[in-house]
C-alpha cells in the first residue's frame, strides 16, 4: 500500500487537489493529525467534474473504469498496473478471511469489463490461491446456472440482486460460502440467498474509488485495514469529524490509488465506527453501514418519502434502535437480466424490546400514516420488508 | 491427448521448434505425459492433440496456478483452458508483441470492446495493452452498451479500436445513427481499428476504413493461443513470433509439414497448465517458408474442423454428421460439408458425398439431414439456411477423413 508520504507526493502532482493546502511544509503526518483536519473533503461532484475534463489527459498506461453512479453520473476512474495491484492485495485479504482458499473453484458472476468490481474480485481471489472462473453477467439466471453446472464452484462472488434473483432456482451445486459485493445487501436478500445457495453471505464493501472492508463471520460491520484506507465519519453537512460511535458520513482516503489519488471523499454513505471490539477477536478496527445519506427515499413512480419524517413515526412509537434501507432496481449492468425478479425494497429492521409490537401491527399503522407507501404496495410496485432482530440493529 | 504413437503416413524431415528440445524435455518429466510417452520420441514423432478432448487440469502448485478460461467452441466443444502464471504473462507478452507490430505505442489510447471472462479475448487484450504502456478502456460486446461505448470512445479521443467485426457492424449502425441525429461527431479520433475472434470480410474493413476514416487490422489468435498478427504491409498475410509460437499443417492425406496448404496446428511454447502441442485449431491455411528477405507468414483460407456454425447460433456438430453418415453406409464413404456464409446473416450449406445410396435422391437427403436436428430443421425452413446436397465421385480419393468440414466466408 502506498504510505502517507507517497500519496501526498501524487496528490501534489493531480490537478484535482490545486487549491488544497497540500503544497506547503506543513503536511499531516498521520491521517487524523491537526494538519489533516485542515484539508477540506472531496465531493462526488467535484470528483466527476475533474475525471470528466480530463478524459483525454489521464496519462499513459491507465486502465480505466466506470464508477457505479450511485451519486449522479459515472466517473472514469484511472488505475495503473500497480494501483491494480494493491486493490487486488487488499481483495486477497477479504477472501482469506471468509475462508477462500487454495482448495477453493470460485465462480465470480460479476460484470467483467467496464466496472472494477469483477476484475478486483477474481484477483483477491487468485491472491488467495483460488481457481478462478470469471463469468459475465450477460444472459440470465439459465444461463447462470448452466455456467454454475460447468464449473461446480465451492464459492460464488455476486452482487445481491443478481443472487437474490437466482435464488429460486439455484440447482447446487453446494457451496462453503457466497460473497456478496458491489451493491448494499438487504437483510431478506441475505436471508433468501442463504437458504437457497445453503452458505453464509459474507458481504464485502467498497466503492470505485476506494475499496473498504469485509464482514467476519460475526457479519454485523465490515473490518477494514488501516494500512489500505483511512476512514473517518464526519458530520453530513459539515468538514466536521464525529466522535467514535457516532453516526455520520463516511469519508474516505484510499492508499490503493496512485494515479487518481482519493483523498477525504465523501462517500455519501452513512455509518458509524464500532466502540467495543468486534467479538470475533480480529484487530482491524470495524465498521457499520447505515445507508444512503439522502433525506429523501425516492421510492417508484417518483414518490419521493421523507427518511426524518418516517423515523420520526418509528421512534415516536418506540422503535429506537432502527435501521431503514431503500434499494430501487438495481442499474446497468446487471438491471437487463433482473427484469420481473427484481422489486423495490423498502426494508426496516428494529432490535426487539418491550416496546416494540408485532410487524404485523407496525405494517398496518405505517400503512396509516403515510398513504403513498400504501398505495405503491397495493400497486405491486414496493416491497416492505419488516424484520425484527433480537440482536445485531445497534 | 498427445501420445506417443509416431504419426502414420510418409513423414518427412520436419524441423521442429528451436524450443523443441525444451516442450520434449518438460513433457517427458510431466507425469501426466511421461507414462504414455516412449522414452526416445522426438518431435517429428508426436501426433496431433484432439481439438475435442478436455485439456488436462491444473496440476502445479496453487500459488502457481493464474488463471481459467473457455474456448469459444468453434472447434466442436467448448473447453475449459488453464493457464499458469507464467503462461499468462508470456501471452500477455505475445499479445503486446502483435499489438506494437500494428503500431500501438505506450501514447496510444486504446478502448477494448470484446466479450470478457468466461472467455480469453478480453482479459489478455487489456493486459497486452496496460503492458505496453497504453491508457485503455475496455467494455464488454454487450449490444445496450454499445452506444454509450461509443461515446466513452470519443471523450477519450481514442486512438485505437480493438473489437470483433460482428460488433463492428453494430458500431457503425449505432455511429450513423447518432451523427444523423447530430448526438455523435462527424469526424473520429481514432487511427486504427483492430479486428479480433471472427473473420472479417474485405467489403466490412473498407467501410470502416471509410466511414471512421482509419487503417484496419487483424489479429489472429484462438482461446488456446495467441498466433499471430496481420502484416501491416501487405494485408491478408499473417506473421507470428517463432519465439513463442510454432505452426505447422496437417495436409489432407494427414502428413505433418511445415509449409503447404493444411489444417494449421499450433504448439506454445509456455504452455504448463494446459500444454497446447500440435493443436488443430480448425483453420484451413497456406504456410509459407521464411526466406532471406522476408520472414514466413500463412494466408488464411477457411474454417475446417468438426463442427460448422449456422445463423442464429445453431451449430452442426460431429456427432450429428457422423449420424447423418452412418445412415448412408455402407454405399457413401466420405462426407464433405461446407459453410458459406453469405451477405446478409444467411448461410449455404452444402453436403458433398462420394456417392449416393441407392434410392436416394439429392433432394431425399436434404430432408433427411434437416430432419436429424430440430434446430437446423428451424434454420432451413425459416429460410436462412439453403441446405443442398451434391455428388462427387472424386472426393475422398485421396485418402484422408471420412468426414470434412469447411466455413468460409463472413458475418
Amino acid at each position: 500500500m502506498l504510505t502517507l508520504a507517497e500519496l501526498f507526493d501524487v496528490v501534489r502532482h493531480t490537478p484535482l487537489y490545486d487549491s488544497w493546502p497540500v503544497h506547503g511544509p506543513n503536511l499531516p503526518q498521520q491521517p487524523g493529525d491537526p494538519f489533516w483536519l485542515r484539508l477540506p473533503t472531496l465531493g462526488a461532484g467535484q470528483l466527476a467534474c475533474f475525471t470528466s475534463e480530463c478524459q483525454d489527459c489521464f496519462p499513459s498506461g491507465n486502465r480505466l473504469f466506470l464508477s457505479s453512479g450511485t451519486q449522479g453520473k459515472p466517473k472514469l476512474m484511472p488505475f495503473t498496473d500497480a494501483d491494480l495491484q494493491r486493490v487486488a492485495e487488499l481483495c486477497g485479504r477479504f477472501s482469506l478471511l471468509e475462508g477462500i482458499d487454495a482448495n477453493t473453484r470460485s465462480m465470480v458472476l460479476l460484470p467483467m469489463a467496464s466496472w472494477t468490481v469483477g476484475r478486483i474480485t477474481m484477483d483477491g481471489h487468485r491472491k488467495a490461491g483460488a481457481q478462478v472462473h470469471g463469468v459475465d453477467l450477460h444472459g440470465g439466471v439459465t444461463a447462470w446456472q448452466q455456467a454454475c453446472d460447468a464449473i461446480r464452484p465451492t464459492v460464488i462472488s455476486s452482487t445481491p440482486s443478481v443472487l437474490a434473483a437466482w435464488a429460486p432456482y439455484y440447482s447446487g451445486p453446494k457451496l462453503t460460502l457466497v460473497e456478496t459485493t458491489g451493491e448494499s445487501l438487504l437483510e431478506s436478500e441475505r436471508r433468501l440467498i442463504e437458504a437457497r445457495f445453503g452458505a453464509f453471505v459474507y458481504d464485502a464493501y467498497g466503492l470505485t474509488e476506494c475499496v473498504v472492508g469485509v464482514e467476519c463471520a460475526v457479519r454485523q460491520g465490515f473490518h477494514y485495514w488501516q494500512d489500505s484506507v483511512y476512514v473517518e465519519i464526519l458530520d453530513p453537512h459539515l468538514d466536521q469529524p464525529l466522535p467514535t460511535g457516532a453516526m455520520g458520513e463516511i469519508v474516505l482516503t484510499s492508499f490503493q490509488q496512485g494515479s487518481l489519488p482519493v483523498l477525504r471523499y465523501r462517500s455519501g454513505d452513512l455509518g458509524r465506527l464500532a466502540v467495543v471490539p468486534c467479538p470475533c477477536g480480529r484487530k482491524e478496527p470495524l465498521l457499520y453501514l447505515h445507508g444512503r445519506k439522502e433525506p429523501n427515499l425516492a421510492l417508484s413512480r417518483g414518490v419521493n418519502l421523507d427518511r426524518s419524517l418516517l423515523e420520526g413515526a418509528l421512534q415516536a412509537w418506540g422503535y429506537n434502535h432502527l435501521r431503514v434501507v431503500w434499494k430501487g432496481t438495481p442499474q446497468s449492468p446487471a438491471a437487463p437480466f433482473l427484469v420481473d425478479q427484481f422489486r423495490p425494497t423498502l426494508e426496516i429492521s428494529w432490535r426487539v424490546d418491550a416496546n416494540t409490537k408485532e410487524p404485523s401491527v407496525l405494517r398496518r399503522y405505517l400503512l396509516d400514516q403515510f398513504m403513498e407507501l400504501a398505495e405503491l404496495i397495493h400497486e405491486g410496485d414496493l416491497d416492505l420488508v419488516l424484520l425484527p432482530q433480537r440482536v445485531g440493529v445497534s | 491427448m498427445v501420445k506417443s504413437t509416431i504419426y502414420p503416413g510418409p513423414t518427412t524431415p520436419i524441423q521442429g521448434p528451436v524450443w523443441a528440445d525444451e516442450i520434449m524435455a518438460r513433457m517427458k518429466t510431466d507425469h501426466r505425459f511421461a507414462n504414455k510417452m516412449k522414452k526416445d520420441v522426438c518431435w517429428a514423432d508426436l501426433a496431433v492433440m484432439s481439438a475435442l478432448s478436455e485439456p488436462l487440469r491444473w496440476s502445479g502448485a496453487a500459488t502457481q496456478f493464474g488463471r481459467v478460461y473457455l474456448s469459444s467452441g468453434t472447434t466442436g466443444k467448448s473447453k475449459r483452458i488453464h493457464f499458469s502464471s507464467r503462461d499468462w504473462q508470456e501471452l500477455v507478452l505475445y499479445r503486446a508483441h502483435c499489438l506494437a507490430a500494428l503500431g500501438v505505442t505506450r501514447k496510444s489510447r486504446a478502448v477494448v470492446i470484446v466479450p470478457f471472462s468466461p472467455w480469453f479475448s478480453g482479459d489478455n487484450l487489456g493486459d497486452a495493452l496496460t503492458n505496453l504502456g497504453a491508457s485503455v478502456f475496455c467494455a464488454g460486446a454487450y449490444r445496450p452498451h454499445l452506444s454509450s461505448t461509443l461515446s466513452i470512445v470519443h471523450g477519450l479521443k481514442a486512438d485505437t479500436l480493438i473489437t470483433l467485426p460482428s460488433t463492428a457492424v453494430a458500431l457503425l449502425q449505432i455511429l450513423e445513427e447518432g451523427r444523423r441525429m447530430g448526438v455523435l461527431p462527424q469526424t473520429s479520433s481514432l487511427r486504427r481499428v483492430i479486428l479480433v475472434g471472427e473473420p472479417a470480410s474485405f467489403d466490412l474493413r473498407t467501410t470502416l476504413e471509410t466511414a471512421l476514416g482509419v487503417t484496419t487490422h487483424m489479429l489472429f489468435a484462438a482461446s488456446e493461443a495467441v498466433i499471430g498478427h496481420e502484416d501491416p504491409v501487405q494485408p491478408g498475410r499473417y506473421l507470428w513470433n517463432p519465439h513463442w509460437v510454432h505452426l505447422e499443417v496437417r495436409r489432407d492425406d494427414g502428413v505433418i509439414d511445415a509449409v503447404g496448404e493444411g489444417e494449421l496446428l499450433v504448439s506454445r511454447r509456455w504452455s504448463e497448465a494446459t500444454p497446447i502441442v500440435r493443436y488443430p485449431l480448425g483453420d484451413r491455411v497456406m504456410l509459407r517458408p521464411a526466406s532471406k528477405d522476408q520472414p514466413g507468414y500463412f494466408s488464411y483460407i477457411c474454417r475446417q474442423g468438426r463442427a460448422c456454425q449456422l445463423p442464429t447460433g445453431v451449430t452442426v456438430d460431429f456427432p450429428m454428421l457422423e449420424r447423418f453418415l452412418e445412415m448412408l453406409r455402407p454405399s457413401t464413404k466420405t462426407l464433405s460439408v461446407w459453410a458459406h456464409h453469405l451477405e446478409g446473416g444467411r448461410t449455404r450449406l452444402t453436403l458433398t458425398l462420394d456417392r449416393l445410396p441407392s434410392g436416394q435422391s439429392p433432394d431425399s437427403l436434404v430432408e433427411i439431414f434437416a430432419a436429424l436436428s430440430l434446430d437446423v430443421a428451424d434454420v432451413v425452413a425459416s429460410g436462412f439456411v439453403s441446405l443442398r446436397v451434391l455428388l462427387d465421385p472424386t472426393l475422398g480419393a485421396a485418402g484422408g477423413k471420412a468426414i470434412q468440414v469447411r466455413e468460409t466466408g463472413a458475418w
